[in-house]
């Protein structure tokens, strides 16, 4: 019954869907622009309709359909910069851009209310509201509202989710609306990682680079050398290196009566705590003990690789001796009392641990006004194990596949990562900029710190590639935790690859 | 008269319920999340097979029953207590307002900062007396009566109110017969207190049971259903299936069953308590 | 009830004065453990995030209130995030939600407890069941509901969907079976329309009951978070949960502070409220439970 209640909505959303009558208004103007039109209406047709189980025989071929966009004036042709957009000029008409994004800190909310108003004054009949929302609440919102049918034309999601987003038929296909020059100029692993097959699906603009952040004081008063100081990527430290200075820190500081004080700061991503967020930090003590240059399908590369080449299974994957001895070390932090058990928010900012496993975020932001540690921060690498291992998931924005603005949407984003504007928000936000042209001329990346980001933006990897990745990433966090808390690694990943591969299970067809 | 709350009842509550049943039969695309097929029982038989589901289940009935153990004989104290306006007994009775009046996402997150058990404000307070940390949240052990005593601590304020309600109607003069008779306190307690209260006995354990089986929030906040699934429950598990693990119809099944679960233990109680309704 | 039950008359005075100290010493010590999370969380909204992730170990007083003392938090949640909409928000929601059931709840209340009609213990039974209904695991359906029902990004979205609360037309319905059924009677036979009964001879009768329910719908509501999350999209009509829950996430470092005030200044109005009303609801609570 529900059944046919879909099928229902979904035909009386095609009648009154706006793409066709507008494509027909078009018509009169330019009827290249209205015939594309008209083929993204029927490829919704088509999909949706594949949705609704009505008609399941068209869906494949008409998925990047959307591909085929009409090239516009290009770079500098619009009434304003949208930066590397090349997409047809955008509508006269009146409409509302809806924007889904968490909610930043006071001065980033600003900084985009400022860059809406610069482009409402070039683009008057264009409307941009925004709708924010808890960061950890986003996934579930974009679910409810994509199930419904009806969502805003830009939401804010990962690049771990990539893979997810493009075949679920989500977000739209971004390549044919950005010139092949700027394409190309965003660093290539975090391009790689917003796209599937080749064709870019989220908006990467800002990057995830992991590194160790540590505090000089306190290793100074600790009498403990600070970690390596390095200039490439080849002589970083190895997790024994690491867990060593870590408990030789520990040892210090308690022997001279400090015992607030850790080694290293409870990890302040996601929920906080151990297993908060595989993503960004555990996985690297996993995966770092592969090798992408292994031979394909040896145990070295299966473990960098993280899940099948389908997808679509992960045993022999995150449980390879090599994984389960990226575990084992994992849990020697918290055996060995150098990280704490629990969340507690912000040690390395409030002075009470020495390092963090963090991003280059706060060393770039260091210098900047409000972002100045009160202490003398170094960076140094995450462990090497086989490799040097971090995946850069950052946050992005991605154009709803459904919308009824694509052009409007696409161009918004370049004009918000256009070169005036990405460096300000780079700033604002103390992110890593995702173009390479943009850092050469930004006197942060010129540091020895900002040379070091840079080389390893150029080595990180995007998150295993599975369509499954909610399903993954749920099931890694509590394992993950559960082995921090002293849960036996070689066990614990063992149940959570089946548990892992029973969930992937539904995605075979 | 009775129409706006039915209409409102059927538009709100039971066409989203009729709506589960249908989705706890089908299987759905994972990636639309739409409806594919009639799936018959798989969603349940999967479902009841899962350790997942077992663990919740489970836990579903600690929770239950460890919060029946410490609200019902807490509240009845307090309400005691306050009843009998002792000095300082406003303060008290205050205090149990202020709990029920605080949100759960509040509680949550300030329980969480005093739970740490590594920098947590109980664990200091532990070592004053000398005692060992504990770990709270995060030992299979203690997580699951952590999440309890929380959740206790924000309910107490309900059942307090409606023992102390059930206190006030009782009659002075029978406390001062039985005092003429030469009971003490306790035989007063336990021979007009306790059987006087039995009406409000039976509201305080329907709604703490319903409370107890709907703990959500806190688990969401505190712990994830963690360490080793040792605080999930059975509104957690669907939560889970339904935004992480994209399985809708699990998710629907498990909402069902737990309509049919609260259905059954809210039976058993008013059987074997032999209330009856009216 | 006098002190007189826990002192017998005739017991000297020095021991009666150290029982007294005993027992306030006692109550207060019981009352703090109650009422510590919301004084800690209360005095933590004074400290600058950077005290409070500084202070709060190794333990001292410090800990427990704050070394400098500052407004900043306030002024930032009001000044930079304009809690004070997301307040007005939600403080439309929860009079939606106040007056909606109460009109709901007791018509449906007073009609189940003073008039026949068929099918009336069946009606009941269905209008009690909801309260098992897990409500977080049928958020996607209702949502479903309230989106074909054109109320997405409306207050009455927010707050419609809970007027019609089984618990709330439980207590009208135990009230109106308090007052004597005498009294309607009466006003039957001099005529009065049932509209005139209701409202002038029923309504009258079950003030602490509705004192009650307003002041549990206040809490409700006050206080929901996953519902507004899901069924407001729109920023400038978001209700205070949501937007507290923004603090946490907002920066690089979650803005403690302003977190800590939002949850202050969400908590304290609702103690002072419920403190100042106890008088009504308690005796509300009664008609429910002494049945």
């Amino acid at each position: 019954m529900v059944h046919r209640i879909r099928a229902v909505e979904t035909v009386h959303h095609l009648v009154t869907r706006k793409p066709p009558i507008e494509g027909i208004h078009m018509e009169l103007r330019n009827s290249e622009l209205a015939r594309r039109t008209f083929v993204r209406g029927a490829a919704a047709f088509a999909s949706l309709a594949a949705l609704g189980g009505a008609a399941a025989c068209t869906s494949d071929n008409s998925r990047g359909t959307s591909t085929a966009i009409t090239k516009g004036p290009g770079p500098g042709g619009y009434k304003i910069d949208l930066g590397g957009y090349q997409g047809p000029e955008l509508t006269t008409e009146q409409i509302t851009l809806k924007f889904l994004r968490q909610s930043y800190s006071d001065a980033m909310n600003a900084r985009f209310v400022e860059l809406y108003a610069q482009f409402n004054k070039a683009y008057p009949n264009i409307k941009i509201a925004e709708e924010l929302i808890p960061y950890g609440n986003l996934p579930q919102k974009i679910q409810i509202y994509t199930q419904s049918g009806d969502a805003p034309d830009i939401m804010m999601s990962r690049l771990d989710f990539t893979t997810y987003m493009a075949r679920s038929g989500t977000a739209l296909d971004l390549t044919g609306y950005f010139s092949d020059k700027y394409l190309s100029d965003l660093f290539k692993p975090i391009r790689d990682a917003a796209s599937l097959d080749g064709k870019m699906f989220l908006m990467p603009w800002e990057g995830y680079v992991p590194v160790i952040l540590y505090n000089r004081d306190i290793f100074k008063k600790a009498g403990v050398a600070t970690p390596p100081q390095i200039t490439d990527i080849d002589h970083g430290w190895t997790a024994d290196q690491m867990i060593e200075t870590m408990i030789e820190l520990t040892h210090n500081l308690r022997k001279k009566g400090d015992t607030a004080t850790w080694a290293l700061e409870s990890s302040i991503l996601g929920n906080g705590g151990p297993g908060s967020n595989y993503t960004q930090c555990e996985s690297i003590w996993i995966r770092s003990m592969g090798s992408r240059n292994a031979a394909r399908g040896s145990s070295l590369h299966n473990t960098w690789q993280g899940v099948s080449d389908d997808g679509l299974s992960v045993t022999g994957y995150i449980n390879t001796p090599e994984a389960i001895a990226g575990m084992r070390n994992y849990q020697r932090l918290f055996t060995e009392g150098l990280t704490p058990k629990s969340a507690i928010p912000a040690q390395f900012q409030g002075q009470q641990a020495a390092m963090s496993m963090n991003s280059t975020r706060q060393i770039l932001q260091r210098d900047q006004p409000g972002g100045k540690a009160p202490f003398d921060v170094g960076m140094t690498l995450d462990p090497t194990g086989n490799m040097l291992f971090g995946c850069n998931s950052g946050d992005a924005p991605f154009v709803w596949a459904k919308t009824k603005h694509p052009n409007e949407a696409a161009a918004l984003l370049g004009f918000l990562c256009s070169d005036a504007n990405q460096p300000t928000y780079f700033r604002t936000r103390g992110a890593f900029i995702t173009r390479r042209s943009l850092a050469d001329n930004m006197e942060e990346y010129h540091t020895p710190d900002g040379q070091l980001s840079m080389k390893i933006a150029d080595n990180c990897d995007g998150a295993p590639r599975t369509v499954g990745w909610s399903e993954y990433y749920s099931a890694m966090n509590p394992a993950v935790k559960n082995i921090a808390l002293g849960a036996d690694p070689e066990k614990t990943l063992n149940e959570t690859a089946k548990a892992i591969d029973d969930q992937l299970k539904k995605f075979k067809s | 008269m009775i129409a706006p709350a039915v209409v409102g009842i059927m538009v709100f509550q039971y066409y989203p319920v009729l709506v589960a049943v249908v989705h706890s039969m089908q299987r759905f695309d994972p990636f639309t999340h739409a409806p594919i097929e009639f799936a018959g029982l798989d969603n349940y038989i999967r479902m009841f097979t899962g350790a997942d589901f077992q663990t919740s289940l489970w836990n579903t009935l600690l929770y239950v029953v460890i919060s029946l153990l410490i609200e019902i004989p807490l509240s009845l104290g307090l309400a005691v207590l306050i009843d009998r306006k002792l000095p300082g007994t406003r303060f008290v009775r205050i205090a149990v307002i202020a709990t029920l009046a605080a949100s759960e996402t509040v509680a949550a997150i300030v329980w969480a900062q005093m739970y740490s058990p590594d920098q947590g404000l109980l664990n200091g307070i532990l070592g004053v007396f000398g005692l060992p940390p504990q770990s709270f949240l995060s030992s299979s052990g203690q997580s699951l009566i952590s999440v309890v005593v929380m959740s206790s601590w924000k309910n107490i304020g309900i059942p307090t109110l409606i023992f102390l309600t059930g206190l006030q109607a009782i009659p002075r003069d029978y406390y001062e017969a039985a005092a003429i008779d030469g009971a003490g306190n306790f035989r007063q307690f336990t021979k007009i207190t306790v059987p006087l209260l039995r009406g409000s006995s039976v509201v305080v354990l329907f709604m703490s049971t319903l409370a107890a089986t709907r703990i959500f929030v806190p688990i969401v906040l505190m712990t994830q259903g963690g360490p080793n699934g040792a605080t999930s429950n059975l509104v957690y598990y669907s939560y889970e299936q339904a935004f992480q693990y994209n399985s809708a119809g699990t998710a629907s099944a498990a909402a069902i069953f737990m309509l049919a679960f609260l259905g059954v233990i809210i039976a058993i109680q008013f059987k074997v308590l032999g209330a009856k309704d009216e | 009830m006098s002190r007189a039950t826990v002192d017998s008359p005739g017991r000297p005075v020095a021991r009666r004065s150290t029982r007294f100290a005993a027992w306030t010493v006692a109550m207060v010590i019981a009352g703090m453990v109650f009422a510590f999370p919301i004084l800690w969380l209360t005095s933590t909204s004074f400290k600058s995030t950077t005290a409070f992730l500084s202070e709060a170990f190794p333990l001292s007083w410090k800990s427990f209130l704050p070394s400098e003392p500052t407004l900043a938090n306030f002024l930032s949640i009001f000044e930079n995030f304009h809690f004070e909409r997301n307040l007005l928000n939600t403080a439309i929601v929860s009079g939606g939600q106040i007056l909606g059931s109460m009109a709901v709840c007791s018509l449906a209340g007073y009609a189940f407890a003073v008039r026949d009609f068929r099918f009336k213990r069946m009606l009941f039974a269905l209008c009690m069941v909801p309260a098992f209904l897990p409500a977080e695991a049928l958020i996607v359906p209702l949502y479903d509901v309230v989106k074909s029902l054109g109320l997405v990004s409306t207050y009455w979205g927010l707050f419609l969907p809970f007027v019609c609360n089984p618990f709330g037309i439980l207590l009208m319905r135990q009230a109106f079976k308090e007052v004597p059924s005498s009294i309607f009677d009466a006003a039957q036979i001099d005529g009065a329309s049932e509209a005139r009964t209701f409202l002038l001879i029923g309504l009258p009768n079950v003030k602490p009951a509705l004192a009650t329910l307003a002041l549990l719908q206040f809490i409700w509501s006050w206080s929901s978070f996953f519902w507004p999350l899901v069924a407001m999209q729109d920023p400038a009509k978001q209700v205070a949960q949501v937007g507290m829950a923004n603090f946490a996430t907002a920066a690089n470092t979650p803005l403690y502070g302003e977190m800590f005030a939002a949850a202050t200044v969400l908590t304290v109005p609702v103690v002072l409220l419920s403190i100042m009303l106890q008088r009504y609801y308690v005796n509300g609570m009664m008609s429910s439970s002494v049945k």
